[in-house]
């Protein structure tokens, strides 16, 4: 698993400045709030026949007051802040975001393998975990989550801030 | 050609981005104007797929007809979904499913507005999906609770805008001011219609509140709510209030196989609010108060037969018949008050806390009552833990 750069430009052109700014903002404020300071080491987690793990490297920009008072809500900074080392770590394993998905589709945002031509997407539905909690059962509930709406192949990641852990389910 | 990296969909959804920011923010007009422009920028990358592309075709079509229903504009909605739907073979069928399920929510809401219009009030409706809801159709004792919950979660509502002290009995002083009256059902789905209006000249009385202040707080709680019950009580300080907006939105969610959603949706809120049993689940865990620090206390769980109900004086109790045996728990004043009495004589699910007092007695406390369905309670797999 290649080191994770929240700092780096993601290689998702589709996704809007906006987006990207936003919820990496958001995922330092959480990571400062578990880790203190980057980098730290983390752990890539995939469910299958046999679960694979491999230890990553995670590097974010430290979150300034500002941001932190931006992003105060728990829940929210939460949420969001998944998305950003979720969409980082998909594009990690050859994965293109293209678009926000929309309107009970069953997903957060819709995603295409590397070279793969844009009619083969699949689903991609994030949670995200600050501390505590379990973040394997909650896996199962979005991997559950991914199967309904559109009937595409889909991947489900729950990012856990606090251990920190990127876990992978799908199908 | 990549049209899902066409730069005219990432404006589109640089301002999808922003708009929901709005939203979040209750800058609800404005967050439509940003839905309506990106939405119009959907379209037109949509329009150039081909046929020969469906799933691309499809995702688009999806994505421009939702922006165009989160922007208010149901003319567009079904401009956009019949120039799909004309061509359905080059739709995926889940795709197509869905656009007419898009087509059919925003002329229900378009009705609504006309209801609205005609009656000076804000129309509602709480749709009723799954489980037990058929076309048409939806079990009886799922339909009855759900019209005197959003009655009393109404009233309450206002209450609250008014800053009235916490009403701990008795009838609202708002009710008469403010009135939600039912409208006829729409044909093909199950949905209760209203509109909530302040009938006569009421608005001195009400210090200005109108009707459409009154829901458009409501739906801001029920949408915090379905959230997490933590997002509630940012939104409410005050603890009885708090307290009360929970255990009634808790109830208006579903709870079991009888219904599976129940979707909330009005002209002053386009995006509607969905309750899933989960939404009833966490509620419910968060109405379970914990122990007091350093006093004794176990949890307590027990179904029976709500057969007593004493709301009066300073010691409120209910009493639960059992198989076993006859309980008497207390309940905290003012707390139970809107929901009680619609579950005398019926079979109840009690959940709260044994405590024991400074002598020494044991007491016992019930913190949520709540139906006990036939069918079983909803569980959806979610641990119990600090997650998003």
């Amino acid at each position: 698993m290649p080191d994770l750069d929240l700092t780096t430009p993601p290689e998702s052109r589709a996704l809007s400045h906006g987006t990207v700014a936003f919820q990496r903002e958001v995922a330092s404020v959480a990571l400062d709030d578990c880790h203190g300071q980057a980098p730290v080491d983390g752990v890539w987690y995939e469910v299958g026949a046999e679960p694979v793990e491999h230890p990553f490297r995670l590097n974010w920009a430290p979150a300034t007051e500002q941001m932190r008072a931006s992003h105060a809500n728990e829940t929210d900074c939460t949420e969001d802040g998944a998305y950003a080392l979720a969409i980082a770590a998909m594009e990690a394993q050859g994965f293109r975001i293209q678009i926000r998905a929309k309107h009970r589709s069953g997903a957060d945002y819709l995603m295409v393998p590397a070279g793969a031509s844009e009619e083969d997407f699949l689903k991609l539905e994030v949670s995200g975990i600050r501390r505590g909690g379990d973040w394997m059962g909650r896996l199962r509930i979005k991997t559950t989550q991914v199967r309904k709406g559109l009937e595409l192949p889909g991947r489900a990641v729950v990012v856990h801030f606090e251990q920190p852990r990127v876990a992978v389910g799908g199908f | 050609m990549a049209y899902l990296d066409d730069q005219r969909r990432q404006r589109a959804d640089d301002l999808t981005f922003s708009a929901e920011r709005l939203e979040r923010a209750g800058e609800y007009a404005q967050a439509r104007l940003l839905y309506a422009e990106a939405a119009d920028l959907e379209t037109a990358v949509a329009y150039e797929v081909p046929a020969a592309s469906p799933r691309v075709r499809s995702l688009l079509a999806v994505s421009a007809a939702s922006l165009w229903y989160r922007a208010g504009q149901w003319d567009q909605v079904e401009r956009v979904v019949t120039r799909f739907l004309s061509d359905a073979d080059a739709l995926v069928p889940e795709s197509a499913q869905e656009l007419r399920s898009i087509l059919s929510d925003a002329w229900s809401q378009k009705e609504l507005e006309a209801y609205q219009t005609s009656q000076s009030g804000v129309a509602l409706e709480a749709r009723l999906e799954g489980g037990a809801v058929g076309f048409g159709s939806a079990p009886s004792q799922a339909v009855a609770p759900l019209r005197d919950e959003l009655d009393r979660v109404l009233l309450r509502t206002a209450e609250w805008r008014m800053k009235e002290p916490f009403r701990k009995k008795g009838r609202s002083r708002l009710a008469g001011k403010f009135e939600l009256r039912e409208l006829p059902a729409k044909a093909g789905s199950f949905a209760l219609r209203f509109v909530f209006v302040a009938p006569g000249e009421q608005m001195l009385e009400t210090g200005g509140l109108t009707p459409g202040d009154v829901v458009t707080t409501f739906f801001t709680l029920a949408q915090a709510a379905s959230e997490s019950p933590e997002r509630l009580r940012d939104l409410v300080p005050e603890a009885d209030y708090a307290d009360v907006f929970t255990r009634l939105i808790k109830d208006l969610a579903p709870r079991g196989d009888l219904v599976k959603d129940v979707s909330l949706s009005s002209p002053v809120w386009p995006r509607g609010v969905q309750l899933a049993a989960r939404t009833h689940t966490r509620l419910a865990r968060s109405l379970r108060k914990p122990p007091e620090p350093g006093a004794p206390a176990t949890p307590l769980e027990l179904t029976g037969t709500l057969r007593n109900i004493k709301l009066q004086g300073d010691d409120p109790q209910i009493g639960i018949e059992t198989e076993e045996d006859f309980i008497v728990l207390r309940i905290k004043k003012g707390v139970h008050d809107d929901t009680i009495g619609a579950l005398l004589n019926r079979q109840v699910r009690v959940a709260g806390r044994r405590t024991f007092s400074g002598s020494g007695e044991r007491q016992n406390w019930a913190d949520d009552v709540e139906l006990a369905e036939a069918e079983g309670e909803a569980t959806d797999g979610e641990p119990e833990s600090e997650y998003a």
